[in-house]
């Protein structure tokens, strides 16, 4: 046994000449560099997770602009029912695209919730009378014309939607 | 082995309101001479129809509550279940909306007897009866 404790201390022997502030510091060093590439990769990720985040946010935010746009033709009396069916189509494919990735990425359904109150928001107009009527073979008028009353219920159902976008954009923000 | 629907092919691109009353291409319209008999087809065989929603112009709910809701009343929901999946890629809420409103309601319906509007008069078509045989009938019996 002696042999082998005298090789040891004998290896150990150009320590003698660091401090112990000097063996800290390259101890220090030796895991900074260690924990670098690891670090880096963890900003990175972070990173470019911040970018992927802000994207969505953004494509959120067209999203409910696109709703506000809609509401303000619909009560100019701009559009027909195609127009309608097919505009609620292509925003639930953009919701749904969201909700895709970002369970994806981040395990995070970001637009259930928007989806299921613009469904409602579609039975309420597509059940009213005035969108009934445009369906009507001899209808002049083709383009439809809200009442009063179906714009309050419309409007309702729009401010629970609004609602859900800015919940959605901040569970987006703060998901990990 | 599955017997398939595209309702923008077999039916319209541009599916209308609930009845016929209301529309043209409406829900009412697409189950009497389109879904009726290739489910009862689907049924008989002991295969699938697979209903494929995708590149229509977009429905209006009560299109769909309408067809599939008659479907659930002439065959029940469990048969419906057996029987029938539904596609919709583009749209899957339309899946939650079946599931939480149309199946639930249309089997109530069902059970209490609560007879569909038919707004024109329509060929006979299929139902399954109390014995759970299949006939064909051009209305319902008390």
């Amino acid at each position: 046994m002696l042999p082998l404790t005298t090789d040891i201390a004998s290896k150990c022997e150009p320590l003698a000449s660091f401090s112990s502030a000097d063996i800290i510091s390259i101890a220090a060093l030796t895991i900074s560099i260690i924990l670098f590439p690891i670090s880096f990769r963890i900003s990175k990720k972070q990173s470019d997770n911040r970018k992927i985040k802000d994207a969505l946010m953004d494509d959120l935010s067209k999203i409910r602009d696109d709703y506000r746009h809609m509401l303000n033709s619909l009560y100019s009396n701009k559009y027909d029912n195609k127009y309608i069916l097919s505009w609620f189509k292509i925003v639930n494919i953009k919701l749904n695209s969201i909700n895709k990735f970002s369970e994806n990425k981040f395990k995070l359904k970001a637009t259930d919730k928007i989806i299921a109150a613009s469904d409602k928001m579609r039975i309420v107009l597509t059940d009213s009378d005035e969108f009934i009527s445009t369906y009507k073979i001899n209808s002049a008028e083709q383009h439809v014309i809200l009442e009063q009353q179906t714009k309050t219920i419309i409007e309702s159902h729009f401010a629970v939607i609004n609602d859900e976008f800015l919940s959605s954009m901040d569970k987006i923000n703060f998901s990990k | 082995m599955s017997i398939n629907i595209f309702v923008h092919t077999d039916f319209s691109v541009y599916p209308g309101l609930r009845h016929v009353s209301m529309s043209q291409s409406s829900g009412e319209e697409f189950y009497h001479k389109i879904l009726n008999g290739k489910f009862y087809e689907a049924y008989s065989k002991g295969e699938m129809l697979v209903l494929n929603l995708d590149n229509t112009g977009g429905y209006p709910p009560s299109f769909i509550d309408e067809s599939i809701g008659n479907l659930v009343y002439d065959f029940s929901l469990a048969k419906v279940k057996e029987h029938l999946t539904i596609i919709s890629e583009q749209e899957p809420s339309w899946l939650d909306y079946l599931n939480s409103h149309t199946y639930p309601l249309w089997e109530q319906r069902r059970i209490e007897k609560s007879i569909p509007k038919k707004t024109i008069s329509h060929e006979p078509w299929y139902q399954l009866n109390n014995s759970g045989n299949v006939t064909l009938n051009n209305g319902y019996s008390e």
